[in-house]
Parts: structure tokens; sequence; C-alpha cells
């Protein structure tokens, strides 16, 4: 067959002549419009003009006084409600920590007034709908999901979850002895002490490094009237927006939701302001040890933004370009593709609503060559803060993040939860609006510009996940060492129940 | 990264959604056309939003396979990302040398393998990939092999078809293989429909297969991935390969090593040609799109590519009966594990619908497997934590059933993964016991009905799912399979199943002399003292000790432990106390050895 591919190559030779003719012969036929271009570059495409949906065609205001996101969505007969509650493990006393995550699972699978766990599966089975709770870093969500038939019995199921769960001290006795027995691994898997290092050695103790920081201790201390006070401080309406699609008319689903939101106590709720400053560590190489691996996991970088700052668009084609696009991304090619160190590698902005954030560039490698790919990385990043990229890199960058904003609408359901998100987050109403337009401005030098602003090489940490000695000799073909870039901590394995430093 | 990884992710969630989704409730309106060469087209029209979902299916997979060429349906979905003629290289004309000279090569390459083969069966050498165990003279081909793989690669523009996509605004290519079907695919802006027209009809025109040679190492390390380093992989491997006696189930997507380095281009190929034609592809577009305008385009640019010149031929080889109970037993390092599978009927069968039922019976959280191994006799888990062989896997059900209905033949699947000191014997027997139920007792009417209202609605949520990219799958599926129509009328069969249907099919199909039985033993509880494994609180105990990392604390529950032995009287309680005694003590030495170090 390479023979066919030969003479199909020589028979293209001397079809590209016989097509040079063709296009002379017949370039006045007009048929021409309708060849085949020679390459895809060549394609001409009409322009798509996207607008994205606007918050106000969706947002009403319950008689409660919260916020609800509703479409209507005939096409499929079920219904879909997603609730975001304010509040987090971030919010928790980190003595307790654990509480919130606990809290919520509970309320599901600890029984509700009237019905045991059983009792409520056994129905949702039969329904086969699905209601869930669950309490993150930053955010609470409970949701349901049913036939639109369904409806009233699956909010009713929810307000009992939502509103009067029981705690049943045996399913929290339970609960806790998985927690505990998961606990014992966490030093198992070295992605996990990579998250969990980072977040101590940036943040030092900013809450939000309180979900990482559960012992044996702060779950054994989580008690029934825990819960039942964290339930109670968190879950009332005003704390609530709702996000609704489904199989049904608006108005009849707004009823529908002021009678589940009903009968609750007015209350009120402050959450802690959080300071603008994180306490990151002094430039470094800061390497845990970890030796019972054959591979370190390398992450650098230092404090960032928050999400909000008028800077976003360029930052995000900036991060793209250096190691955010993929294959594409200059750490990745330089990591993976020319030096074949790594599978994975690459760079984020890490841009949290409520607090600053950190710049991250990470790749996973065999001990010896550590350090060599971390010098590729720190190149990178000090050459994006040098030279100015290719108009056309930038242009590839914008388009393909342009042609991206239709995710966030991609189907009726995702349209209402966008919004409830923006709402969540504070997002300005215009945001989505005036995305294309202010990604399409972005130039070469506004991302030179913000790479000089939010790259700082003199500011690196470098977190080093691995067997140290390993790492420290380094390899016979490079001559890159981690003392290159600065003193070197060496920190031992915190133990899994106490997160004490042995 | 992320967009190449997430999708790969998704793809096992949308396949897995798709296998076990055997109907759909509501009806997809599609719009078939089909163009000259014989290529079927299927339109969706769905306005959410300004994309189409877009794909392209062959009806192709490792059952098409025959010996000596197994995985060359997974190798090619890798290969079609390599280029063409005109993607994917900076000199196409040095690149075909180069291709044509590591051809030449290979071929006498492949004579000195012949002679390491035999080698290998005369014992002169172990292992065919052991650099020792090459000839000189194949030592000295590779040399001049090797440099001009470096060569190629030097004309080669990486991911080319990635990044025209991506910078049009391209989401989510990627690929997959099955036993049945290979399907590629994307999401793109409206406006870029002409684009995907013309990469795609170019690679289904004229691939050119670069790095063909390291592409199979590549493969080789994805097998090595998923299957050899897995826990359980190999043994999953096998009990399949033991299901599937004749029928070319027989081997995995990933097909069999040896196989897998020797394809020959000359086999690439004409396996191209057989089954890439465009009279055994299924193209499917959904989204914001026009049909009738739409197939003017499609047909533009795919009716360039000639029908195939002889037609796929058929999978002519049956799975033979089966005359006698199959049982493999073995040891992994993973939790106890029973999976039960029997011989049952292929897609669109008509017994498939009620075994699709009897599936929803016995699995998920309120089913009768649930009830009684994890609720009953407390020997599973009630979810699985473990990553299965699947990417991303974990987090899925411990105990479950599945009728797989594939295109040339069906198995119905029941596993079960015990809590640690369970035996998989256990397993086994309550498996049984559910199994017996079945076949005697019709299925109360309301838990018929929770099954199918569960069918019903997993296979709305999977068709509204990601808005196009569902209904992608259900009709790629059906239509590879070769009927699309199947996608909607299936869920009619599925509602008319009756409690006398399913009690029908269980004693049909659940012969004791058709069952193939897998049971895997944990490998450290073995060594520890296995007999002991039918106490799974003994068990737990022992686990609960190993794990123990602090030498005082250990040290001072066996002080516990030896204080108790004295109160208790059981003979059987004291063996085993003493029996824990002694692996405490033997830990601790352990403990105190390494820390020492």
């Amino acid at each position: 067959m390479i023979r066919q591919y030969r003479l199909l190559f020589r028979r293209s030779m001397t079809l590209a002549l016989i097509a040079a003719f063709a296009i002379v012969l017949t370039s006045n036929s007009g048929i021409l419009a309708d060849k085949i271009v020679d390459h895809p570059d060549k394609l001409k495409y009409e322009e798509l003009k996207y607008q994205p949906p606007k918050p106000d065609g969706y947002r009403h205001t319950l008689k409660c006084g919260v916020t609800a996101y509703v479409v209507e969505n005939p096409v499929v007969p079920t219904f879909e409600l997603t609730i975001s509650i304010r509040t987090g493990s971030m919010y928790e006393p980190v003595e307790k920590a654990g509480l919130a995550d606990m809290t919520g699972y509970l309320m599901r699978n600890g029984g509700v007034q009237g019905m045991t766990t059983k009792q409520l599966d056994e129905r949702l089975a039969y329904l086969a709908g699905e209601i869930s709770v669950n309490i993150g870093d930053s955010r609470g969500r409970a949701s349901l999901f049913c036939l639109s038939k369904d409806v009233d019995e699956g909010l009713g199921l929810l307000k009992k979850i939502l509103h009067s769960p029981v705690f049943d001290q045996e399913a929290l006795t339970r609960y806790r002895g998985d927690v505990l027995s998961e606990m014992e691994q966490r030093n198992s898997s070295a992605s996990a002490i990579e998250s969990r290092e980072w977040q101590f050695l940036m943040y030092g103790d900013y809450p939000s490094t309180i979900p990482y920081r559960r012992t044996e201790q702060s779950i054994n201390s989580i008690t029934r009237d825990d819960l039942i006070a964290f339930h109670q401080k968190y879950f009332f309406p005003k704390n609530f927006i709702l996000a609704v699609s489904g199989d049904f008319k608006t108005a009849e689903i707004l009823t529908k939701l002021d009678n589940l939101l009903s009968d609750w106590p007015e209350q009120q709720l402050t959450l802690p302001a959080l300071s603008d400053q994180i306490p990151s560590p002094k430039p470094g190489v800061y390497m845990i040890k970890k030796e019972d691996v054959n591979q370190s996991r390398i992450r650098v970088g230092h404090a960032g933004v928050k999400r909000d700052i008028p800077d976003q668009y360029a930052l995000m084609v900036m991060n793209d370009i250096l190691g955010g696009g993929g294959f594409n991304s200059r750490i990745m090619r330089r990591v993976r593709s020319d030096e074949g160190l790594a599978y994975n590698a690459g760079s984020m902005f890490d841009r949290p609503v409520l607090y600053p954030g950190t710049f991250q560039a990470w790749f996973q490698t065999k001990h010896a060559t550590a350090a060599f790919g971390t010098r590729l990385i720190v190149d990178e990043i000090k050459r994006i803060r040098t030279e100015k990229c290719d108009a056309e890199i930038v242009e590839n960058s914008k388009a393909s993040f342009i042609s991206d904003v239709v995710n966030p609408f991609a189907s009726k359901n995702s349209i209402v939860n966008t919004f409830a998100d923006d709402e969540y987050t504070h997002r300005p109403d215009d945001y989505w609006q005036n995305y294309t337009k202010n990604m399409k401005a972005i130039t070469p030098d506004d991302v030179l510009a913000v790479a000089q602003k939010y790259l700082h090489p003199d500011q690196l940490v470098f977190l080093v996940i691995g067997d140290p000695e390993a790492v420290q000799k380094g390899s016979d073909k490079h001559n890159e060492r981690f003392s290159d870039f600065g003193q070197i901590t060496i920190i031992p394995l915190r133990d899994p129940k106490t997160l004490q430093i042995k | 990264m992320e967009r190449r990884i997430l999708p790969a992710v998704f793809i096992c969630v949308m396949m897995t959604f798709a296998a076990t989704v055997p109907a759909v409730a509501q009806t997809i309106d599609a719009k078939e056309f089909k163009l000259d060469n014989g290529m079927q087209v299927l339109m969706v029209e769905r306005h959410d939003a300004p994309t189409v979902m877009a794909s392209i299916f062959a009806r192709v997979g490792s059952a098409n396979e025959v010996p000596g060429i197994t995985g060359i349906s997974h190798l090619f979905e890798h290969m079609m990302f390599k280029g063409t003629e005109t993607i994917g290289t900076t000199d196409i004309k040095r690149d075909l040398e180069v291709m044509a000279r590591l051809d030449s090569l290979r071929v006498l390459m492949r004579a000195e393998e012949r002679t390491m083969r035999e080698e290998l069966r005369r014992g002169q050498i172990k292992d065919m990939l052991d650099p020792e165990a090459k000839t000189p003279r194949y030592r000295e081909i590779e040399v001049v092999f090797d440099s001009l793989i470096l060569e190629e690669r030097k004309l080669i523009i990486k991911d080319q078809l990635d990044e025209l996509y991506t910078k049009n605004g391209g989401y989510f290519l990627n690929a997959f293989t099955s036993q049945d079907m290979t399907g590629y695919f994307i999401r793109l802006p409206k406006n870029k429909m002409e684009l995907y027209m013309w990469l795609e009809s170019d690679r289904f025109n004229h691939p050119v297969f670069r790095e063909f040679y390291s592409e199979r190492d590549v493969v080789r390390e994805e097998r090595r991935l998923s299957l050899e380093s897995t826990p359980t992989g190999l043994i999953e491997e096998d009990f399949s390969a033991m299901f599937w006696k004749s029928s070319s189930y027989h081997w995995e997507v990933l097909g069999w090593p040896s196989d897998l380095g020797s394809i020959t281009r000359e086999q690439a190929d004409s396996y191209f040609g057989t089954y890439y034609a465009p009279n055994n592809l299924t193209m499917i577009l959904v989204g914001d799109l026009n049909p009738d305008e739409l197939i003017k385009m499609v047909k533009k640019y795919f009716e360039r590519i000639p029908r195939g010149k002889t037609s796929p031929p058929d999978v002519v080889t049956l799975e033979e009966k089966q005359y006698g109970e199959k049982r493999l037993i073995a040891e992994a390092e993973t939790s106890p594990k029973a999976e039960i599978w029997y011989h049952t009927v292929a897609w669109k069968h008509p017994d498939s619908y009620p075994l699709d039922v009897l599936s929803g019976i016995m699995g998920g959280k309120t089913g009768r497997l649930y009830k009684k191994l994890v609720e009953e006799k407390g020997i599973a888990k009630s979810s699985s934590g473990g990553g299965g062989r699947m990417m991303g896997g974990g987090g899925g059900q411990a105990v479950d059933a599945a009728q797989d209905s594939r295109k040339y033949a069906g198995a119905f699947q029941v596993s079960a993964e015990g809590i640690s000191g369970a035996k998989p014997e256990q397993l086994e027997a309550g498996i049984y016991e559910v199994i017996e139920d079945l076949q005697k007792n019709p299925v109360p009417e309301d838990e018929l009905q929770k099954v199918k209202n569960q069918l019903r609605v997993q296979s709305i949520r999977a068709i509204d799912f990601m808005s196009g990219m569902g209904i992608l799958f259900f009709l790629g599926q059906n239509a590879a399979m070769g009927d699309w129509t199947e996608a909607n009328n299936g869920p009619k069969k599925n509602d008319l199943v009756t409690a006398a249907d399913v009690q029908r099919v269980a004693n049909e199909y659940f012969a004791k002399n058709q069952r193939n039985v897998l049971l895997i033993n944990t490998k450290a509880e073995s060594a520890a003292g296995g007999e002991q494994g039918e106490d799974p609180q003994f068990a737990q105990a022992v686990q609960m000790v190993k794990s123990m990392k602090d030498p005082a604390r250990l040290e001072q529950m066996i002080g516990m432990f030896s204080m108790q032995l004295d109160k208790v009287e059981d003979p059987k309680d004291k063996a085993q106390m003493e029996k824990l005694l002694k692996i405490a003590n033997e830990h601790l030495k352990e403990l105190k050895a390494t820390k020492d170090k």
C-alpha cells in the first residue's frame, strides 16, 4: 500500500497541474465557487453573531424575597432544581473541621421527620428521582431531579431534607467511621499530598485551608448538636439562590417554590469578610518526603489574584499560551512534546471569587529529571514576560475562548445554573454580553503587559513531592539542580490523622 | 490538556450510559440521508446553542478482527489522528519516502522476528522484547530504523488536526473503539461545518499513517496502563476470554500484545479499505442546523470518496454452545470479588428487553443484590471505591447486574465486590440466592414498575445530556449496530415486559451448566491466614491491625488483647484472637524495623 501512497503522490503532482489548468479554464464559469480549497485555512466562514442570553429574562423574585432563575423546557418531561446555599467548610471552626461536609451528607442520609433514610431511598428509586445535598469549600448545593409529573412529591421530599433533617445518631457514627478510615489513606496519593501542601504553603492558616485541616480529633469532636446548629445557621430561604428548569408553566412553578420556602423562620447571616492578603511563604524550594513513589510531582508558583480583576481576559490568553492551552501551549510543548519528560504539564491562574488565588505551573516526572523540567518551566515563565507573542498565537487563543462562550448556555438547564452561579459570585449582569467584545480587544501588547504584571520569577515557590535524595541527585545528562532555584527546605510527611509533621 | 482529558472521562460516562440504557422513551426525530457512495447521514435539529455535535461512526470494532491482527481497530483509531497528505507534515514527498523505507526495513525485521519466535518456541531465548534476545542482524537494522524514525519526526507537524479544530472553536475532539464500533467526534460552532467536512472527508479519504510503528508502542503502553498495571485487569481479560469461546469477543479491544507488535502496514491499509469505506460509515450531526441545507455540503465533500471495492465481510463465527460450568479462581491485590456471567442474547433479540429489566431488578441501591449482599448478609461493599479498568473508575456500584447486548452475541453479567475478609464464595452463594428467588417467584408489580420508571428516566437523562451529545451517542450506537430506529423502538418494548417475562428469562438463561464464574481472592489476605476468611469481622480486625502505622499504639493494643485473651472461653474465638495477636506482633516487628532504618 505504500506503493499506492507514492503513486497517489505522483498522481497528485499531475493532478495539481491539471487542476491549475482547470482553474484557469473555468474561473469565469462560476465553478470555482464550488471548488474544494486545498487547505482548510483557506475556508471562509459566515460570521457567527452569537449573543448570550441575559439574566433578566429568567430572573424571578419569590414571595420570601429569594431569587429564582426559571426556564421552561417542554422538550423533556423532567424537572430540575438546584439550590445554592451561602455556606461552606471555609466557615466552619477549624477545631471542628469536617463539620460542613458531615452536615450536608447527613441531611440527605440521616433521616427526615417521619421517614427513615431507607424509606426515602425506596421512594426516590420508585419515582426514579434524585436528591443530593453537598457542602463544598465555599458553597452548599442541594438538588432535586424528577419527572415533571412527580414535581409536587419531589419538592415535598426536598423540603423535609432542607427544613427538618433529624441527623440520626447511628448514621452519624457510621459516617464518622467512613471519614476516619478514609483519612488513614491520606498520604497514599501523592497528588492529594501535593494539593494539601500547596494550600498550607501558600495560605498558611488562612480560612481557605480549613477544608484541608480535618483531623481525627476534629472529626471525633463533631456532635449531633453541632450538625443541628450548623444546619440552623445556614439553611434558611434568604440564604438560597434557585435555578429551575423543566416541563412546567413558570407561574405554576413559582407558586410551588413559594410553598417550598414557606414556614421558615426569618433569619440573618453575615459571612465573615476575608483578607485580600494571603500569607505566601519565603520563595525557595520545599520538598515533601514521599519516598515510595518513582515519580516526583512538581508545582511552581506564587500568590495570584481574584477572579474579577479588570485584566482577567488578557490574563486568560496569556496563561493559555503559557501552559493552559493543552497540546499547543508552550509548557506542554517543551516538557512533553520536545523533551518527553512528562505526560501531564501545564499552568493556571487559580482565581477564586472571594480571596486571592495562586499562579501555578506543574508537571510530574521521574526524580532524576525533576530539576531539568523545572528549569524549562521557569524559562517559559521568563520568556513570556520578555518576548512579545506573535499576533497569530494570540488570535488563535482568543478565538478558542470566544467560541467557548456558548458553553455556559449550551442547554436550558445550564442557562439558569450559569445565572444562579453568577448571582452567587456577584458577577455583573452584563458579563456575558460583553465577554466577546472584551476578549476581542486583547492585543499582544496586553498579553505582554499582564505577563509582566502578574508573573514574578523572583517570587517563585517550588513544591516538590518525591524522594528528596533522588531529586537532588538529578541526572548525569543535565546540569540543573534544585539548589539553583533557592534555598531547599525538606519537610517530612504529616501524620495522616493529626496532620502534625513527625 | 483539559480539552482532551475531560472528554476522555466523559466518553466513558457516556458509553456506560449508552451501554446500560437499552432504550429511549423520548422519540428522537432524526432525518436520514444516504449518499451515492453508500454513506449514511443522520441529522437532528436542536437549537439551544449555536453549535453542532458531529461524529462519524464506523461499523467496525475488535469483533471484526481475526487472530494475527487483534487490536488493529483500536490502533486505527489512533492512526486517524496522525494526519493526511495535507495535514500533519511539512514535506509530504520526503515523508512518504521515509515511510516507504521504514516499511521495507520492517520486512527485513519481520524475517528476523520469525527466527526469534522460533528460538522462543525452542527455548533458546526467553523474551522476544529482551534486547539481548534480538538477533545481530535485527540489531543492525534497528539502528538504521531508529534513525529514520527520528528523521520522520522532524517532518511531522504534531497534533495539527487538534490545532486546526481548536483555533476554530472545536471542543471535545476525541474518539473511541469498542468491540462493535469505532466513533470519532467533536463539537463545533455551527458556522464551522465546512471545516468539519473538509478535515473529516480528507482523513477518511487519504489518511497517512505516520508514526505507524511508534504508535504501536504507545498503544502497548496504553495496554500496560489500563490492563496490566491494574490489580484485576489481566484477570478480567482472562475471564472474558474464557467466557467467549469461539466468538471474536474472545480478545479485548486492545488486542493481544504479540499481535500488536506484528501488525503490518499492508494489513492496516487493507483493513482501512474494507471497513472505513463510506458504505460502512454513519455520520451523525446534532445541533443548530438545517438538514436540507447541510446535506448539500456533506455530499460535496464526502461523495468524493468512492464506495469500497468489496462490502465488509460478515462475522461468521458464532459463539458455540457451552457444555459445562466454567470457573476461574484468581488472586489479586483487591477486595474479594465474584463475577458471574451467563450467555444470553444479542442486540434487538426479543429476550434482550426482559433481560434489561431483570438487570434493573437485581442492580442498583434498592435492588435485590444490594438488599441481599449489603443489607442482609453484610458481606458486600455498598459502593466501589477503587478505580476500575475504565478511566476515572471508582465511585460505582460494588454490586451490579447488566445485560450486555452486543451486535453478535450477548452476556448477562452479575458482579459483587466484598468487604475485606468476605470470601468470594459467600458472594457467589448470595448471588445464587437472589437468582433462585427470581426463578421461583414473579417480581411484584411495583418493583417491576420501579425499574421501568428508572429505565425511562435514565434514557431521558442520557438523551438530554450535554445538549446533543447524548442523542449523538444513542443514535450512533444503534446506527453502528445496524438500525438507528431501535433508539426509538426499544423503549416501547421495555415497557411491555411483564413479570412473567422476567421469570421466564431468569429460568431460561441462568442454568448452572451455562454459567461462568470468576472468584478473586485478596492476595495479601490469603497470605495472612485466609482460612479464617469466613468471619468478616476477624478479617476486618486483621486489616485494621495491619494498617496501623504507630508502633506505640500497636504495642498498647497488643497489651490489651493479651489481657483479654484469658477471659475468652469459646475455643474458636480464642484461636482467632491468638492468630490476630500473632499477626499484630509480626506487624509490630516490621514497623520497628522500618523505623530503625
